[in-house]
């Protein structure tokens, strides 16, 4: 967009306190994401994971603090964010189509008065071709299988131009194949410019997947390379002793 | 035999009451089907029928402001803004309730749904001089004795939801499928949902008068859920539930002729009638349809097994 666009960090968080009900879900957590990373958010359940991701898509009100996405505060930057939910918080019988799905992303740039014209179903036909999904245009979305509801979800993002991603466990209860399957889309959103920020519960796959980890338990306790947050002096720290020993290189190395 | 057929089609058309009940019950047919596509995917129909039970304090309020201050009976356009007044009260009430975490929505809905109609027989009863709505006309309705004016008044609301979902359409779509996607892209949940709860209060309001407020939450969700059985998009679906709603107007009034059944009460199991058959016949997600596809029972071969086991 700018001339400087990569110099501006994708997402700047400083200072962010977020409470549900006077139980603080959130502390004072402060962090710069450069854009074309893509970070893992890791930490226990409860840890406030979630609500990270809704206050910077600006579902939930924070109770103080400031984030930028792409250098604009984040309740003026309405559609450069693209939030993936959890599979099973969408209503998957709902009647639309995949490309009504699709066509959704548009809907950040009409204005109410104005109808998708013919640049908009070109940019959504564009994002399902990208993502090897234009056969099943019409297809009902409960008709698709897990993956490609996950594939429907980026093509999503890209028709709607977003420079920042955020998913909400995309990995979680799919199996093996297409874990891989859809780390390779994410990839790919990257490849076509997007910062993504993921929520993950697998210790053992973080190292790989991810440029950035985020280490969250309530408050924040390190943002960095996989090689420097995910070692079991922080992560016993973050998850207060209740990690269960697990296999991975990392951990052995740093064991032994 | 066809032109007695023809006679029986023909000759209540003659009278006017026919008339403006054929109209004024499509009308809110029409404005019931398509907005209640919206009422069940967002999963309002308790609310729906909460909306529907406060309106009698709002119809006994609208009746007795209207009376006491500008001293005109049944005034319609008073009775719809008191039932209006009286369904977002009932709404706010149940979002005050819903803010102490115990208290689920539906419980919260619970109460307040039959406080409010409480609210209402207290003020008939109060007033019982003053305000004389039959309380059997409100929870049963009365489409073949509907009013010039509230004919206009029907038309006048309906047009106005009708026209409010065309424009404001993908708004009400992406709220209902995904509010935080929605909400990142800046539109406004809170007042996308209000507006949706004034349109449903608003036509209830007008739906009330035709099959009373019993009915009318049936009136709201048969004819969108028979469309939810055949549609997989939304759009189509609003349009098909609003044919299947008129369908049961057209239907139920003339089977009501027939059998000289209560009116409100035939179209209403009119459509439920056709509910069923679609639930049964439909393609895709109807019974037939399913058994088709995976049959209730262990398949053939394990029965044939079965068999051959226990025979010697």
């Amino acid at each position: 967009m700018n001339a400087e666009g990569n110099n501006v960090p994708a997402i700047d968080v400083d200072n962010l306190t977020v409470s549900y009900g006077g139980r603080p879900a959130l502390q004072a957590a402060s962090f710069t994401i450069d854009p074309g990373l893509m970070v893992g958010i890791i930490g226990p359940n409860g840890a406030g994971k979630s609500t990270l991701i809704k206050a910077l898509v600006g579902f939930v009100k924070p109770d103080s603090g400031d984030i930028r996405i792409c250098g604009v505060p984040a309740h003026r930057s309405k559609g450069s964010i693209a939030y993936v939910p959890q599979r099973g918080a969408l209503d998957w019988d709902f009647p639309v189509t995949a490309e009504d799905m699709v066509m959704m992303g548009r809907y950040a740039k009409l204005t109410w008065w104005r109808s998708p014209d013919a640049t908009d179903k070109s940019a959504v036909r564009a994002a399902m071709d990208t993502l090897g999904i234009g056969n099943l245009r019409n297809r009902p979305i409960g008709e698709l299988s897990g993956g490609q509801q996950q594939r429907l979800f980026v093509a999503r993002a890209l028709a709607q131009d977003a420079r920042v991603l955020l998913l909400d466990e995309p990995l979680a209860g799919i199996d093996a194949a297409t874990e891989k399957e859809l780390v390779k889309v994410l990839a790919r959103a990257r490849v076509e410019g997007c910062t993504l920020l993921v929520v993950h519960h697998d210790l053992a796959t973080a190292g790989d997947y991810f440029d950035r980890i985020i280490l969250l338990n309530q408050k924040l306790y390190g943002y960095g390379t996989p090689q420097r947050m995910l070692r079991p002096d922080i992560l016993r720290r973050v998850y207060e002793d209740k990690l269960e020993p697990f296999k991975h290189p990392v951990w052995e190395a740093a064991v032994s | 035999m066809s032109t007695g057929f023809i006679h029986f089609f023909l000759v209540p058309l003659q009278a006017t009451y026919f008339q403006k009940a054929l109209i004024a019950g499509s009308v809110v047919a029409i404005a019931c089907g398509v907005i209640g596509c919206l009422v069940i995917l967002n999963r309002m129909a308790f609310l729906g029928d909460a909306l529907s039970h406060a309106m009698l304090a709002g119809v006994a309020g609208g009746y007795l402001f209207m009376k006491l201050v500008f001293g005109v009976e049944a005034h319609s356009l008073g009775l719809i803004i008191g039932s209006l007044v009286a369904a977002l009260l009932a709404v706010a009430l149940v979002n005050f309730v819903s803010l102490v975490p115990r208290i689920k929505e539906d419980t919260a809905i619970g109460i307040m749904y039959s406080a409010t109609f409480s609210l209402g027989l207290v003020i008939i009863s109060l007033f019982i001089d003053r305000i004389h709505i039959s309380i059997s006309h409100f929870v049963m309705g009365d489409i073949l004795g509907v009013a010039d004016a509230d004919l206009w008044a029907t038309m006048l609301v309906c047009c106005l939801v009708l026209s409010f979902i065309c424009v404001f359409f993908r708004h009400f779509q992406i709220a209902s499928f995904d509010p935080i996607m929605a909400a990142s892209i800046g539109i406004p949940l809170g007042l996308v949902q209000s507006t949706l709860t004034a349109g449903v209060a608003l036509v209830v309001v007008t739906g009330i008068n035709m099959v009373g407020v019993i009915l009318i939450v049936g009136f709201l969700i048969t004819p969108a859920a028979t469309a939810y059985l055949i549609c997989d998009r939304l759009a189509r679906m609003m349009i098909l539930a609003a044919i299947f709603a008129v369908v049961s107007v057209f239907g139920g009034l003339y089977l009501s002729l027939l059998v000289n059944a209560a009116s409100g009460a035939t179209i209403m199991l009119f459509a439920c009638l056709q509910f069923l058959a679609v639930l049964i016949v439909a393609p895709k997600y109807g019974l037939f349809a399913r058994w088709r596809h995976n049959p209730v029972g262990p398949p053939r071969k394990v029965l044939k097994r079965l068999a051959k086991s226990v025979s010697p």
